[in-house]
């Protein structure tokens, strides 16, 4: 019972830990999923990035080859035209999932303006504000970054990373454009006048660093130090503004736009960084998903594990202990049927050379399985002395046979002739002598006495007594007997067929059987008395 | 007799020179802070002009820093109790300075400011010694912010006087004349910078670093 609770609460303990577990793995699968979702616009984030940095470059070069008046290698802007093309294709096949439905769109337009922008390219158009700032940064430039922006803000999570992100990006487009225009300058050669002083005045307060409590809180930095930036700037930028008014300048175009180059380089290094700062953490996200799952199958297995190793210390501590388990009820039960059969074998074996034999016939001992049937009265007239005699001269021989002394005693008084059952009245001098014999060692002397008690017109009371010196029945047995006959019959069969007062129970019974009594006397100083009383008819006495 | 006289000599040339020098400490401790009070104006101008500059802040506290560094040197070569005085006053004009600036920086506020460098500067200059005269780098320096402090002032409206950066501009004019022919070039050009009626003052930024790097030590 115990060990059935024990492991009932086992089991449901595994039960809530597997449930739990379980609830774990569907709720990190769902995140799952979102981060899969996530991923599609991450790849659309990092295309659209590499398609920006690509165009700014493509600016770079259009207004250099613009400030030399075409003067100046074709094949350098011919090749970031085709590195443009290529990012902007890719960036094509990634808008066909439909996490932007605009993007598409978006694409096509950017695609023609730049068609238009770079025609005019060709034609080194005098309109260098027109082409550089209406339709590179603001149409092409302006619609790339306004998608990016609108991918940052369809991913739900990762909110730090990618604000920094998008600081990251809006300051290297200050710089592409402050690049590009200073660039045409720098190409041109002549000094500026006070509206380009102030567009670039104006290029230059526009710069907006990255936060730097975002960068250090995920751990990522862009410029160790700004200042570090402002210095290199500064380096390029003086040069540049002492002959802002006067033109040749100290510095040659490609020269500034490799000198910026290196920090739209290192913000493309930044910008990769976040992203893998965020796939690291997804990452991290991954193994929370399968360690539940780990621990879920662990656990399970343990308790598993657990309720085995419990049971078969059950099965040996609980019997130990008096608990009995069903395994070992069974056990037990084969144990005993096999010790019962093989001590049945041996009685049955032993019992054919004992004299016991007879008592076995006449009871059917044999067939103790088989339901007792109790044999009815057959009335015969007989002559008692005669009856008697011939009893006693048998029991003597039987007597003799264990060495054993045999005294007896008829009344003579005995009616000559009576009616009743002698079978059963022979039985009731056989059974307690029989007993007696077996009981007792082979100086047991055994009296039996036959005598008439009284004679009251047809009937004559007979004392049978079967007495010895030797045996011993405890009260309380000698009580059972006496009393068993008030039993039902099959109880006794049942309850002592093994005892050895069984042939004293029948001969209770008998004695009930014909109307008598019985008494079991403590034959005093040694031995017992079983005196029984049994009336016969005896109707032709006189 | 003759060593007596020499010695009594070299003693008298001693402490006059020592006299000397700690005077002209004096009075380049007050130009310093005559300097530093122009700097944070501008400065202060230009982080209002310019607010998401990172580095502007931090270079207003260096100036602060030179500054109560300048208080001290100046406290310890005061000539005189009056001076010390003057200079007390002066510190708590700093003091106010350098509690205000972390503040956002309005209109008003930049008044407050800009009256308390005013203040600063004027203070400095009454206790300058006119006997003195300052290394010419030290006064381009100290000109130079007050340039850009007052083309600052005139472009962010703070001041509809254009006559005091003329002025300014025609004292670094005459200074440059006697410095070497590399400031005198740079500041040919800058000069055409400064005097545009183009708010450029980031540009201008640029130009000024670039002379004060060639001018050397402030």
């Amino acid at each position: 019972m115990m060990k059935k609770t024990l492991s009932f609460i086992l089991f449901l303990l595994s039960l809530l830990v597997f449930i739990f577990g379980s609830y774990k793995i569907v709720q990190n699968y769902r995140q799952d999923q979102s981060l899969s979702q996530n991923s599609i616009l991450f790849s659309q984030l990092e295309a659209s990035t590499k398609a920006l940095h690509t165009i700014t470059d493509e600016q770079a070069l259009s207004a250099v080859y613009l400030g030399y008046g075409g003067k100046t290698d074709f094949n350098r802007l011919e090749n970031a035209r085709k590195e443009t093309d290529e990012r902007l294709k890719r960036l094509q096949v990634l808008a066909a999932s439909h996490t932007l439905p605009d993007l598409s769109r978006r694409l096509g337009e950017i695609g023609e303006n730049l068609q238009y922008v770079r025609s005019r390219i060709d034609v080194v158009t005098p309109e260098y504000r027109n082409i550089l700032f209406d339709y590179f940064q603001d149409e092409i430039i302006g619609s790339l970054h306004k998608t990016l922006k609108e991918i940052i803000e369809k991913i739900p999570s990762y909110k730090s990373e990618l604000t920094l992100y998008q600081e990251s990006i809006d300051f290297m487009l200050n710089l592409s454009q402050e690049k590009s225009y200073i660039a045409f300058i720098l190409g041109r050669n002549q000094a500026m006048n006070a509206k380009e002083l102030q567009l670039w005045e104006q290029l230059l307060t526009s710069y907006r660093f990255p936060s730097k409590k975002l960068s250090a809180k995920l751990g990522i930095e862009l410029f160790s130090d700004p200042a570090s930036f402002a210095e290199s700037m500064r380096t390029v930028r003086i040069p540049v503004v002492r002959s802002a008014l006067v033109g040749n300048y100290l510095i040659g175009a490609t020269d500034w736009v490799r000198a910026l180059n290196r920090w739209s380089d290192k913000l493309s290094d930044f910008e990769e960084q976040i992203i893998r700062n965020i796939e690291y953490s997804s990452e991290k996200k991954d193994i929370f998903y399968l360690q539940p799952l780990l621990n879920t199958l662990l656990t399970f297995a343990a308790f598993v594990m657990m309720v085995i190793s419990l049971r078969s210390l059950f099965k040996r501590e609980y019997t130990k202990e008096g608990f009995i388990s069903l395994e070992h009820l069974k056990e037990r039960r084969a144990r005993r049927d096999a010790a019962q059969k093989e001590e049945t074998a041996t009685l049955r074996a032993a019992s054919k050379t004992l004299p016991l034999t007879n008592i076995h016939k006449e009871f059917a001992l044999d067939e103790m399985d088989a339901p007792y049937v109790p044999k009815p009265l057959q009335i015969h007239t007989f002559n008692p002395v005669e009856a008697f005699s011939f009893l006693i001269d048998q029991l003597i021989q039987e007597s003799h046979k264990r060495k054993q002394e045999l005294a007896y005693k008829i009344d003579p008084s005995l009616p000559e002739s009576c009616r009743g059952d002698l079978q059963k009245i022979v039985e009731v001098v056989r059974l307690p002598f029989y007993y007696l014999q077996q009981q007792t060692s082979t100086q047991n002397k055994i009296n039996i006495f036959f005598d008439q008690v009284a004679r009251k017109e047809e009937k004559t009371a007979i004392r049978i007594t079967v007495c010895d010196h030797q045996s011993h029945i405890p009260e309380k047995d000698r009580r059972l007997i006496v009393r068993s006959q008030f039993y039902k019959r099959d109880q006794h069969l049942q309850y002592d067929r093994s005892s050895p007062f069984t042939p004293l129970f029948r001969l209770a019974h008998l004695v009930h059987l014909l109307g008598g009594e019985l008494t079991i006397d403590y034959n005093t100083p040694h031995g017992m008395a079983f005196v029984a009383m049994i009336d016969v008819e005896t109707p032709d006495a006189e | 007799m003759g060593l007596f006289k020499k010695i009594i000599a070299s003693l008298l040339l001693w402490s006059s020179s020592t006299l000397f020098a700690s005077v002209q400490e004096f009075a380049i401790a007050v130009t310093q802070i005559e300097y530093a009070s122009q700097k944070i104006a501008a400065d202060a101008l230009y982080l209002h002009y310019y607010s998401h500059n990172p580095l502007i802040s931090k270079e207003i506290e260096k100036t602060i820093q030179s500054l109560e560094k300048a208080f001290r040197q100046a406290a310890i070569n005061a000539p005189d109790d009056n001076t010390k005085n003057v200079l007390e006053y002066l510190s708590f004009s700093k003091d106010k300075i350098k509690s205000s600036l972390p503040k956002s920086l309005t209109k008003e506020h930049m008044t407050q400011i800009l009256d308390y460098c005013n203040g600063l500067q004027e203070g400095a200059e009454s206790i300058l010694p006119k006997t003195i005269e300052i290394p010419g780098n030290w006064q381009m320096h100290l000109y130079l912010a007050t340039a850009f402090r007052q083309y600052l002032e005139y472009h962010l409206g703070f001041d509809s006087d254009t006559g005091k950066l003329s002025r300014t501009l025609y004292k670094i004019d005459m200074l440059s004349l006697k410095m070497d022919n590399s400031v005198q070039n740079l500041w040919k050009n800058y000069r055409l910078l400064i005097n545009t009626q183009t708010k450029i003052p980031t540009i201008i930024s640029y130009a000024l670093y670039d002379l004060e790097e060639r001018l050397g030590k402030k």
